[in-house]
């Protein structure tokens, strides 16, 4: 479930919008309104993405400047909701 | 090429083991409707699309369906972590175990292993966006199943996320079905293969 004071929930939350978006697109092109979503869910995207990778490391390895790709968890680990 | 994202589609935070349903739920990885033959299917489809929209589509579910592969492979593992050796006999674990301990192995809930024979890469687009549609809706009716069979709540609410998942991805094939036929000779839809054949499309 969801927990919107979760950041990683948080952070899940705009990357599915912004994949949904993506994906109506390839089938129905960019209209104007899409075209404003997506640019605006993609700036709180892009605001948010630095507050997580700030406190839970690299989120890709081409985002690993501090080699804490091995130092952080694997998202299949279980970490009871609290991460 | 690839690159990992270290962040899964969905949280999942199973509280309570319990490997009858993890038995259940490794069809999803390895069996004949699960997230692996889908994520196959559509990344190997897609070299013979001959619309960029459509290998766009493709791209896109097949990779996310990799994202859902590792959705799955974390709910078995998560319900099958510190188990004991009575757990294992008393939940008719012990078959699994035999063979792959708590590893996670691409098989159905029945125990076979994964096959490359339960998709199609025809290399036609309408024949292929077909069999894209039937597989959205054979995975939705996994789904459904495993809803019928499994009670605990926080495994519930992972698996309905996915079940939503194949409808949405249902109805992009849909539209891309209809942007094929809307692409070809109306008065020949079925009678040659955009990849193979020239001159067929409008």
């Amino acid at each position: 479930m969801i927990n919107t004071k979760n950041l990683k929930h948080r952070l899940m939350s705009l990357r599915f919008v912004l994949w949904e978006l993506h994906l109506y697109t390839d089938t129905h092109g960019c209209d104007c309104e899409t075209k404003k979503l997506t640019e605006s869910f993609r700036r709180q995207y892009k605001e948010l993405l630095k507050e997580y990778e700030c406190k839970y490391g690299p989120l890709t390895p081409m985002h690993d400047e501090d080699c804490m790709w091995t130092e952080t968890p694997f998202p299949w680990a279980n970490c009871g909701g609290d991460c | 090429m690839f690159q990992y994202e270290k962040i899964l589609q969905y949280p999942v935070n199973i509280k309570k083991c319990n490997p009858t349903y993890a038995k259940i739920i490794i069809s999803q990885y390895g069996g004949p409707d699960g997230e692996l033959g889908a994520s196959l299917r559509y990344l190997s489809q897609r070299f013979s699309m001959p619309d960029p929209k459509l290998q766009g589509l493709l791209t896109d579910i097949g990779t996310e369906e990799l994202g859902h592969l590792e959705m799955i492979g974390t709910l078995v593992y998560q319900l099958t972590k510190n188990l004991s050796c009575e757990e294992i006999k008393k939940c008719g674990f012990d078959a699994y175990f035999v063979d792959h301990t708590t590893g996670v192995y691409p098989s159905s809930a029945a125990g076979v292993p994964f096959t490359a024979a339960y998709l199609q890469s025809k290399g036609d687009i309408i024949t292929d966006l077909h069999e894209d549609m039937a597989a959205e809706q054979k995975a939705r009716t996994t789904y459904d199943n495993i809803l019928r069979l499994i009670d605990d709540p926080d495994v519930c609410d992972v698996i309905k996320f996915l079940r939503e998942r194949e409808i949405v991805h249902y109805q992009r094939f849909g539209e891309g079905l209809r942007l094929a036929t809307d692409k070809l000779n109306e008065k020949n839809f079925y009678a040659f293969n955009p990849s193979f054949d020239k001159g067929c499309m409008k």
